[in-house]
């Protein structure tokens, strides 16, 4: 008996080792439920408030006729199937939330079948193919860049570098992926000029689909890293800059370490940790202004298809890819968060 | 008794305006940005723009009396441009108000009176950090009808005010464990003397710099409402131009090129404008960023 | 979503995968005339459509947009060419109409369905049945007398006259329900309909093969026929000349359908469609650089001279379009006048507008092939109003100038008052909103122009671009619609030549709802259960003789003779027009751009010698056979016609 009271004050006093060990990742993970939990009543009201009533004037066109015109008939549909707008919003709210935990992110009132879920699986790989390796090129060409800058104070490199962050800054990056269509697709017709791949490879594992794919993403990718690959400069320049700074630098440097080692071993490592959380930031950039870009190479995206749901007054579909984009981004902050806390042992201290 | 000084002394005697005009990016910044202005509000004055129509002229070379050509319907490019100017640098300065105040307001309170009031105003900016911000601006210009620049910038402020808390809350908590406030805090002095005189110079270059970050991307935010067609929108507004001419097919027509590039050239130097200034004063103020 | 992959393409894919291995070039797979050898990309026609990249179901009536295959996979039994009304038989291969209200379909004898199965009696009835479309309310039923042969009975109270018989089978497209594919729901919709009770006889109102539905009936039926929406086949369903191959998000590919009865005339394999219609820049940058060899519409004067000008093999032609564009005013928005909300648009006001513009420099703006028009909203476009109106009230219909000093003293009259160069209404600026549709270059144009106008006339006017067709009206329709005013079709026939077309497009679809002219309520003691809902608008009649009620007349006009057909017509276009409840400023010419390399056979050849910008738009009484062979081009009209008559072909067999 003793023995298993033993036992279970051991396993006890270990949970709250770990619960207290690892507090901080608690709290972000109670944080971001809570987020987003926000985020799904601020989408929810906003998404209801959209004008254009559409279930009122569909009502109205059953009244008046069998339509005939594809318009009338979409609208019918949603009044026979239980969404009633007179209901009390607060108890709609509450149906939405046990929808969502029951996986349910909602489905098109226009054509029942196409659910939010649906959409994301075929439009989400594209989006997030995209954006993530424009997030790793531009992350670690910037870096790099912003190593050399900092570590190399003057020069014309500097100056290069520089100016060319500050231009690449100046324009907004799907005004820049404008210009790439232009040149490299109209006119030197050197990339497709639309798409994500050739119609005539088959989706799969094999090289002629790989290969279109890559094809079709490289000026997308191309316009993005142009613009991003700055940001990341100044922000490795601006860390590593601070961490020059610091006594373990110069006491390497007293002790005739060559520079080489010095820059890949405390410089690099230590400049890249308050980076990390950036990469959060950053990917929620991409993420959420995929539509841009999306509509500029008509590149079947989730931002692309979002903005269409907006065209068409779709409301299910532009709250459930609303929650769903912000999940997305919360989820991605807290293993940000949680990656950093893991490295940087301070952060973990002063919770 | 203050003695008056000359411009020269006080610039000598002031360690950061003597910084500032020694940096040459700042001044190079702060120059195309006064230029701006200059011609947001003097512009219309001397080139006055009328948007009547001349079909028969359109997209003409550039003259003397069209020094940038005319668009599509026979309107002068350049006029437009002027005229657009004092559009876009208000949406642009509103937005950094109205940002930076709640920005300020919001971290202030909750660096100093922490507590409770800390964890909800944190967790109100860490919703909006989440959710991203092109998507709810799509809704959002669906919902409102977006048709003068003070909406505009208020919806463009959504988004910005945030990250802003975030960074002066922090800095406010950092300083004020400091030494210099703890004897102002002994010494009894009130709150809002502690706030204006000890604390706002020491963040008040932070804010400065971000003013000016927030309306760059107010520019490149409000061009890519425009560019989605969300916003109702005067035409002049560069952005306008650029969209009405893209979808002319300004891109293959080589006489309507500069019809194209002119307000992409324009955004293009107030953005540049923007960041020699920001980071001129980053340097300028931040010791360690300076020349070594 | 389930990959279309049709098995007897593999050989074709095989093929192709050799050649492009090979190097693309010249293939020996020769043309079904003659020794002529022409390589794939010359038998491949390329255009631009738009469908939905999620979810596209395969079949017509899903609800979802299919692009380019409701151009060349699903046929109707009758195809009209909008805008001619030229006929051509397809699923049907003639009917005969009977002096005892009854009309004989016979169907063709080799057409057949994309997965092999021929196109029966049963299929076509079993399209009406599930559908109820607009036609079945003129019918009391459709029997079958063979496997081939229809019979049709009208119903005697409501006997459309007979130009109207054929072109309403021509309205829908009876080839997109297979009844073994769709068995379930077309039993069930017939069950539904058969215990629903008769109509009364002689009663005129909606009742679909003269059964009137309880709201338990309807209510079953709009069950069933969601089901049916939501029903995906396993193939596209359809009988056409082209069937689906491949399919991306952005791209289609249709190919030859080798079995389709009229094969041999037609010479092109493969359609390619790209998915992106409304995207001006691209569309121009396609047609510049060859991407694309059709596109429907106009462009800027200056875009379409640098189109052709770097694409030497690109024509563009023009041809007359029933409808007209111009300013709708949105009737239910209000402003502040003396600190209470009031109607913008009184019956001054809007009379004052019709002289604010030049309009001549719209249409410049807009469309400068057009033909300017100086006349309020009509509901019909001048050349149908011509046509159907009796010509002393076409003259009657009130004609406006430009003359700003008349609409200021109108202004002025209305309450309005100009100080320090802006209009003001009871103390408040007036500031517009033009809303309009930005994929279409025209209104675009128009819109521009039209905010120019009015500012330098002194009233503030910004605008408001929306992204595509379905966008605008979405927010236009809406009872929360922002904006003051819109620039959009202001009359426009969507349907065959019959004044009902334009009616249907002003009363029931489009215009009246972005008017936001009232509707009848329940409350309303003058309206019947139809009527709920309606718009409720009563106009003058044209002889003076008294008022009448918009919706009492709107239903009944295909069964009227000539003559009665004609005053109706009359009094709903000379009433409306009196309303000044918009500004007409054009009558649409639209276009096609052909790419002449590709496509042979195209009309008017000597006007290309001179220039490939035809600006000669041939009209039907001086220039018929170019008026029908014009209008073909137009695929937005004629649909899969001109390639199933051979009209069109790769243009190297012309040599």
């Amino acid at each position: 008996m003793k023995k298993i009271g033993k036992v279970f004050t051991r396993f006890w006093a270990i949970l709250r080792e770990i619960g207290y060990r690892y507090r901080y990742m608690w709290q972000r993970l109670g944080l971001a439920l809570v987020t987003l939990f926000f985020t799904t009543i601020i989408s929810f009201f906003l998404v209801r408030n959209i004008p254009g009533d559409v279930i009122l004037s569909y009502a109205q066109e059953l009244a008046i006729q069998r339509g005939i015109t594809i318009e009338e008939a979409m609208r019918l549909a949603v009044q026979i199937l239980n969404y009633d707008p007179e209901a009390n919003i607060f108890v709609q709210f509450f149906e939405y939330l046990g929808g969502l935990l029951r996986g349910n992110l909602g489905s098109s009132m226009y054509v029942l079948d196409v659910t939010v879920v649906r959409v994301i699986r075929q439009t989400l790989p594209w989006t997030l193919f995209v954006a993530s390796i424009a997030l790793i090129l531009s992350f670690l060409i910037g870096t790099w860049l912003g190593t050399r800058l900092a570590w190399r104070r003057k020069g014309a490199e500097e100056i290069a570098v520089s100016s060319y962050i500050v231009v690449s800054n100046s324009i907004p990056d799907y005004l820049f992926g404008l210009l790439l269509l232009y040149v490299f697709a109209y006119t030197y017709p050197i990339f497709p000029t639309n798409g994500n791949y050739d119609i005539m490879t088959d989706p799969g594992i094999n090289l002629p689909f790989i290969g279109s794919v890559l094809y079709h993403a490289a000026l997308p990718i191309l316009a993005l890293v142009f613009t991003q690959v700055g940001n990341w400069a100044l922000m490795m320049k601006g860390s590593a800059v601070g961490v020059l700074g610091e006594d373990y630098i110069n006491a390497a440097k007293a002790r005739g370490i060559p520079d080489r080692i010095i820059v890949k071993k405390y410089l690099k490592k230590n400049a890249m940790l308050p980076l990390i959380t950036s990469l959060a930031i950053s990917f929620a950039y991409l993420f959420g202004g995929s539509t841009l870009m999306e509509t500029i190479f008509n590149y079947p995206g989730i931002g692309q298809q979002f903005a269409s749901y907006i065209g068409r007054l779709d409301y299910p579909m532009i709250q459930g890819i609303l929650f769903f984009i912000s999940s997305v981004v919360i989820f991605v902050n807290l293993i940000a968060d949680s990656i950093y806390s893991l490295v940087d042992p301070r952060v973990r201290r002063d919770a | 008794m203050k003695r008056r000084m000359t411009f020269r002394q006080w610039s000598a005697n002031n360690p950061f305006i003597s910084a500032f005009l020694h940096n040459k990016k700042a001044i190079v910044g702060l120059g195309i940005m006064v230029f701006f202005v200059v011609v947001a509000i003097f512009g219309p004055l001397i080139f006055p723009y009328s948007p009547e129509i001349d079909y028969a002229n359109y997209l003409a070379k550039p003259s003397w009396q069209h020094p940038l050509g005319t668009d599509g319907l026979g309107r002068d490019v350049f006029r437009q441009l002027i005229a657009g100017t004092n559009d876009v640098l208000l949406v642009a300065v509103l937005t950094a108000t109205i940002t930076i105040s709640i920005g300020v307001t919001l971290g202030l309170v909750s660096g100093l009176v922490g507590g409770f009031v800390d964890r909800l105003i944190m967790l109100i900016v860490n919703v909006f950090l989440t959710i991203p911000s092109l998507p709810v601006f799509l809704i959002l210009a669906a919902l409102f009808t977006v048709n003068d620049p003070l909406s505009f910038a208020l919806i463009l402020s959504i988004f910005n005010w945030a990250g802003l808390t975030r960074a002066i809350r922090s800095q406010i908590i950092s300083l004020r464990e400091r030494d210099f406030i703890q004897i102002c805090k002994v010494m009894d002095m009130s709150t809002i003397h502690i706030i204006f005189k000890e604390l706002m110079p020491n963040v008040g270059s932070y804010i400065l710099i971000n003013f000016i970050l927030v309306m760059k991307n107010a520019i490149t935010g409000s061009v890519g409402i425009m560019f989605l067609g969300l916003a109702a929108f005067e035409p002049t507004n560069w952005g306008a131009i650029l969209i009405t001419a893209k979808d002319f097919g300004a891109l293959f027509i080589p006489a309507a090129r500069i019809w194209l590039l002119a307000p992409i050239a324009c955004i293009f130097s107030f953005q540049f404008g923007i960041i020699l200034l920001s980071s001129g004063l980053d340097e300028a103020l931040n010791p360690r960023l300076r020349k070594a | 979503m389930k990959r279309q992959k049709n098995q007897s393409i593999l050989p074709f894919i095989a093929a192709f995968a050799t050649i492009l291995v090979t190097g693309c070039g010249s293939t020996s797979l020769a043309s079904s005339e003659g020794p002529i050898v022409l390589s794939e990309e010359e038998r491949t026609f390329n255009i631009l459509h738009n469908w939905d990249k999620v979810g596209m179901k395969n079949h017509l009536n899903a609800g979802t947009n299919v692009g380019p295959l409701a151009w060349f996979s699903v046929e109707s039994l009758i195809q009209y060419v909008r805008s001619t009304d030229e006929v051509y038989y397809i699923l049907a291969e003639s009917v005969e109409h009977h002096s005892n209200s009854t009309s004989t379909v016979t169907l063709r004898e080799d057409a057949t369905w994309h997965d092999g199965s021929d196109y029966v009696a049963d299929d076509m009835i079993a399209y009406y049945i599930v559908n109820q479309g607009q036609v079945t309310n003129y019918m009391t039923s459709l029997e079958k007398i063979d496997d081939k042969t229809v019979l049709i009975n009208w119903k005697p109270q409501m006997e459309p006259n007979e130009r109207v018989k054929t072109l309403l089978l021509a309205v829908d497209r009876a080839g997109a329900v297979q009844y073994d594919e769709f068995k379930t729901f077309v039993d069930e919709a017939n069950r539904i309909l058969t215990s629903s009770p008769q109509a009364p006889s002689g009663y005129t109102g909606w009742a679909p093969f003269g059964r009137i539905a309880s709201q338990s009936n309807i209510n079953d039926y709009m069950a069933n026929y969601t089901a049916f929406k939501n029903y995906n086949p396993d193939w596209f369903v359809g009988t056409g000349p082209f069937k689906l191959s491949r399919k991306t998000e952005t791209e289609m590919l249709l190919v030859k359908n080798e079995d389709y009865w009229a094969a041999d005339s037609i010479k092109f394999d493969f359609i390619k469609a790209t998915n992106s219609m409304n995207d001006l820049n691209q569309k121009y940058n396609m047609l510049s650089s060859g991407a694309i060899d059709y596109q429907d519409g106009l462009a800027p004067e200056a875009t379409m001279n640098q189109i052709l000008l770097n694409n030497p093999k690109m024509a563009h032609y023009k041809m007359f379009d029933p409808g007209a564009i111009g300013v709708v005013f949105n009737l239910a928005k209000k402003m502040q006048v003396n600190g209470v909300a009031q109607p913008i648009w009184t019956d001054k006001v809007r009379e004052a507008f019709q002289y604010i513009f030049d309009r001549e420099e719209v249409k410049n703006a807009g469309n400068p092939y057009a033909i300017t028009s100086w006349r309020p909203l009509m509901t019909m476009a001048p050349s149908e109003a011509q046509k159907y109106m009796s010509p002393d009230k076409y003259a009657e219909i009130e004609t406006f100038t430009h003359d700003e000093q008349t609409a200021a003293n109108l202004l002025v009259e209305a309450g309005w008052n100009k100080a320090d160069g802006w209009w003001y209404n009871g103390g408040t600026k007036v500031k517009l909103n033009i809303h309009y549709d930005g994929s279409h270059p025209g209104m675009s144009g128009a819109a521009v122009a039209v905010q120019a106008a009015l500012t330098s006339f002194g009233i503030e006017a910004i605008l408001k671009k929306g992204a595509d067709f379905n966008s605008w009206f979405g927010t236009a329709s809406s009872d929360a619609w922002a904006h003051e005013l819109s620039i959009c079709w202001t009359d426009l026939n969507m349907s065959f030549s019959f004044p009902t077309g334009s009616f249907i497009y002003a009363y029931k679809d489009i215009t009246a709802k972005v008017l936001h002219l009232p509707r009848f309520t329940e409350d309303d003691p003058s309206t019947t259960v139809i009527e709920t809902n309606g718009f409720d608008l009563t106009l003058d009649k044209a002889d003076g003789s008294g008022t009448f009620r918009v919706i009492d007349v709107l239903d009944g006009m295909y069964y009227l003779n000539d003559d009665d057909l004609t005053e109706v017509v009359n009094d709903l276009v000379l009433g409306v027009s009196k309303k000044n409840y918009g500004i007409q400023f054009y009558q649409n010419v639209t276009g096609s751009f052909i790419n002449i390399g590709k496509l042979g056979g195209v009309p008017l050849q000597d006007y290309l010698e001179t220039s490939r910008n035809v600006t000669y738009v041939p009209n039907f009484e001086d220039d018929p056979d170019n008026f029908y062979a014009v209008a073909r081009l137009n695929f937005h009209f004629a649909y899969a016609v001109p390639f199933i008559s051979g009209d069109l072909y790769p243009a190297r067999l012309d040599d």
